[in-house]
């Protein structure tokens, strides 16, 4: 029960004060009230407002016309530019949360995502993109501007006010059952067709008058109640397609800069009390519920039938409900993890996605074999790439999972052209999630692990593909290997802890609760190490977590091939799912 | 006495029938199973715009991308008019002045969004990362300091105080007119080194680093960390938002840490937080 029904007081009727407070006046309603407070049962069903929001909001530096690949000659027919050699694509997945992730699999051995109603479902609200035009209305030159790719010419970040007016760009959000989600007897080796999208769940292109008009421009541009439900066991893709970036007749080659994409979701509010019992790395949860006491009258004689006030007034009790309400009715953390102590909201969490980009700003958009050794940190082909991010912990957040969007799109590169997967077995790639403390202190540095993942020889799906939830082709042209080709991955990283089976995709640890907290909050629980077994022991940030950092290294100790993919066009999104909380 | 939940006000010595309280009884059970927006102590939830890069190496041939020039007075095809000829506000440093000789130059990155409901922002984070001094083979390099040749009323071991952190919101009248975009944040002037990861050197490599470890390249972050919090920036629904980040791009490796190849000089991580109402 969160609502409460009341019994009218009609005309005529013979006011009622019952020995169980159940049957009678005013009074059963009231203890109602007092006691879903009392309870911190205040749910979702009885907002006005019962929805959170949260973002997927994607940054790309740049997007520039040797992205298209192949763009000329040989390329074969049916690819190109004005093909699906023109997407451009970054792959998500908007999962359950941990204590409403289910599925069943049948005699085929095929997977099905439980849905049920109990399961809060995103709602796509509205998306805005946007791009760098210098406010003017013009574009940018690109790299290869005046020239061909991969041809670099110096006009790069030059005003065109004379861009051609069929330029345009589309956008569109596409899905697909994932993989993991498909009957593992029977199609064991899928086509290319049988990765691609198979669903558009909203598109829009944008032309040039949004670009090129004095005065009033659409950049950004809002779309704005789309209202799209999204389904939780699909693969979405965000695909710009902006061919007109390549002009292989005019060469006038452009670039998007600093290309911007906000999807706004809406999604119910839930209960988090499991990530308050379970949590690695919780602090002290310190919440409390108001004691709210109704006394209704005594029964019969000579207690009167109707008191106005005292104790057992009918202004009383009221009073005592309105007294929760002139309070606020409590619910949520502070941004240091203080709880709340009148709390009587049971629905205060929300879903939440902290995207977080990688290799995404080098020098040839991706990175091949040729490139290795010329890349930061890098002085030889064997050597291992580097980069890593870091998010600041604002509020109280709690990882209920790590998902790794990693990327193989091909682009136009110098040559040898890059257009085949590693060869070699040595090839791998390490994801780290850690938090860590110290930031502005005289203590030093110090971090936590959060998840982990490793993946090594592309071409072998026991080294590469164990934690794979999904693997897509976006482009028409896709980096060859041995069988079916694709071009874009999702995998689950490993959350440290002991294992936890059936609340993910693969197993994982526990979910991990991480956020700043005060001192008389700060004594945590236990958080498991990286490695395996993964015995759980005290968190070396103890409480004083500052920010999340996200690494991935990426190395060939026996060198990469010439003309295989190291790191696709635009690099790779590592995105933070959890749970976040009603704050002030 | 009862406020929120009913006007109704029952006392010994007056009045009390079934109507006023089947009514003080109806307003409260309504406000009770429709708790409105404003009823909750916290209605707010945060979201963590996140955005970063490793740029390439310093003086390697590339462009400055996602950084363009901030000054707009040249063009691959003629425009009818330039419309806006500066489009960050008040980005000035010591020894630079905008449109002049063609080394010396604002480079901005600007990073557009849109938001459709009102939205809060609480905290802006900039971080400018370089790698330990004791690194070996260090990439990124600024010491944040002036060099040999600084600004007029500088020394060369001066922090330096010549980048901006903009965030503007376009008017809604006049939105491509930047002379009339509202600067709700700014970050200019301000000596760098004065917001530093550490103030005592932690050593290297950190107490406790990740399973992933860095080795020598990273070790323990340095450089520039910036956090404004608890902003309490309100956007209005619809508000256009540019983020921009701006350096100064000096004519001589002397003048400042900076160098000639500014974007080059170190990694970059934003973070900007929101708040939005429930929905």
């Amino acid at each position: 029960m969160a609502k409460v029904t009341r019994r009218r007081l009609s005309r005529g009727h013979k006011f009622e004060v019952s020995a169980t407070n159940t049957e009678g006046h005013v009074f059963p309603e009231l203890e109602d009230m007092a006691g879903e407070f009392t309870g911190g049962r205040i749910s979702r069903d009885q907002m006005e407002t019962p929805d959170g929001i949260f973002h997927v909001f994607l940054h790309m530096p740049w997007l520039d016309a040797d992205y298209i690949y192949p763009q000329v000659g040989t390329a074969p027919v049916g690819s190109g530019p004005g093909t699906e050699d023109s997407n451009y694509g970054i792959p998500f997945i908007l999962p359950p949360l941990r204590e409403d992730f289910s599925y069943t699999t049948d005699d085929d051995g095929q997977k099905s995502m439980v849905l049920d109603e109990g399961v809060p479902i995103p709602i796509l609200e509205s998306i805005s993109f946007g791009f760098d035009t210098r406010s003017e209305p013009a574009l940018i030159a690109g790299r290869y501007y005046g020239g061909t790719p991969p041809a670099v010419t110096t006009a790069a970040g030059m005003l065109d006010y004379q861009f051609p007016p069929e330029f345009e760009i589309r956008l569109s959000l596409v899905s697909r059952q994932p993989r993991y989600f498909v009957d593992s007897y029977t199609n064991t080796q899928p086509s290319p067709d049988d990765l691609r999208p198979t669903g558009e769940v909203w598109s829009a292109t944008l032309t040039s008058e949004a670009f090129s008009a004095y005065g009033l421009r659409d950049n950004p541009i809002l779309f704005k109640d789309i209202n799209r439900a999204i389904d939780p066991s699909l693969t979405y893709v965000w695909v710009i397609r902006a061919e007109g970036l390549l002009d292989l007749v005019g060469n006038l080659q452009y670039a998007l800069v600093s290309v911007t994409a906000d999807l706004r979701f809406r999604i119910e509010l839930q209960s988090p009390v499991q990530d308050l019992s379970s949590a690695q790395n919780r602090p002290t949860i310190v919440q409390a519920s108001p004691s709210v006491t109704i006394t209704a009258p005594g029964i019969g004689p000579p207690n009167p039938p109707i008191l106005a006030d005292g104790a057992a007034g009918i202004q009383t009790g009221i009073d005592n409900i309105d007294d929760v309400f002139a309070a606020k009715l409590g619910g949520g953390f502070g941004r240091h993890g203080e709880g709340s102590l009148d709390r009587v909201l049971s629905d205060y969490g929300c879903y939440d996605v902290i995207a977080v980009p990688l290799f995404n700003a080098r020098l040839n958009g991706g990175i091949d074999a040729n490139d290795v050794a010329t890349e930061p940190y890098s002085g030889a082909a064997t050597d291992p790439l580097f980069d890593r991010r870091r998010v600041v912990l604002t509020h109280p957040f709690v990882l209920h999972r790590a998902i790794l969007a990693w990327n193989w799109q091909l682009w136009t590169a110098g040559a040898p052209q890059p257009t085949a997967i590693p060869t070699k077995a040595t090839f791998q790639v390490d994801v780290g999630v850690g938090i860590g403390a110290g930031l502005r202190s005289d203590s030093g540095i110090v971090y936590d692990d959060i998840a982990t993942h490793t993946m090594t020889n592309p071409r072998t799906p026991a080294t590469w593909e164990t934690r794979l939830i999904d693997k897509i082709a976006i482009k028409r042209t896709l980096p060859t290997r041995t069988g079916t080709d694709w071009d874009l991955e999702l995998h689950e990283l490993r959350i440290v802890g002991t294992t936890v089976a059936g609340v993910s995709f693969q197993d994982q640890g526990e979910r991990v609760y991480m956020g700043q907290t005060w001192t008389p909050l700060g004594a945590r629980e236990n958080i498991g190490t990286a490695a395996a077994p993964y015995t759980p022991g005290a968190p070396n940030c103890a409480g004083a977590e500052q920010f999340i950092e996200v690494r991935m290294k990426i190395q060939d100790s026996a060198a990469t091939i010439a003309g295989e993919v190291v790191s696709g066009y635009g690099g790779h999104w590592v995105y933070l799912i959890g749970r976040k909380y009603l704050t002030r | 006495m009862a406020r929120e939940v009913t006007k109704e006000q029952f006392a010994d010595g007056t009045t009390i029938d079934g109507d006023r309280i089947d009514r003080a009884m109806q307003e409260t059970v309504d406000r009770f199973n429709a708790v409105r927006k404003g009823d909750l102590a916290n209605r707010f939830l945060k979201s963590t715009l996140a955005m970063g890069w490793q740029p390439r190496i310093n003086a390697s041939a590339g462009t400055d991308f996602p950084f363009l020039d901030c000054t707009n007075d040249s063009a691959a095809s003629a425009p009818v008019r330039y419309e806006n000829e500066s489009r960050v506000k008040g980005i000035q440093a010591p020894g630079l002045t905008p449109g002049g000789a063609s080394t010396s130059r604002y480079i901005g990155c600007t990073i557009p969004v849109r938001f459709p409901s009102p939205v809060i922002v609480d905290d802006v984070v900039m971080m400018l990362n370089v790698e330990h001094l004791s690194a070996a083979g260090r990439v990124y390099t600024n010491g944040f300091t002036y060099g040999s040749s600084p600004p007029k009323g500088f020394t060369s071991t001066d922090s330096v105080e010549d980048l901006s952190l903009v965030l503007q919101v376009d008017s809604p009248l006049m939105p491509e007119d930047q002379r009339l975009a509202d600067k709700v944040f700014a970050y200019h002037r301000v000596q760098l080194l004065r917001d530093k990861f550490w103030q005592v050197d932690p050593g290297t490599p950190p107490a406790n680093d990740m399973t992933l470890a860095d080795g020598t390249a990273f070790s323990t972050v340095s450089g520039v960390y910036y956090r404004a919090k608890d902003l309490a920036i309100p956007l209005p629904a619809g508000a256009r938002l540019r983020i921009h980040l701006v350096l100064p791009k000096y004519p001589a490796v002397t003048v400042s840490g900076w160098g000639t190849d500014p974007i080059t000089m170190q990694t970059y991580d934003l973070n900007v937080c929101i708040l939005e109402e429930v929905a």
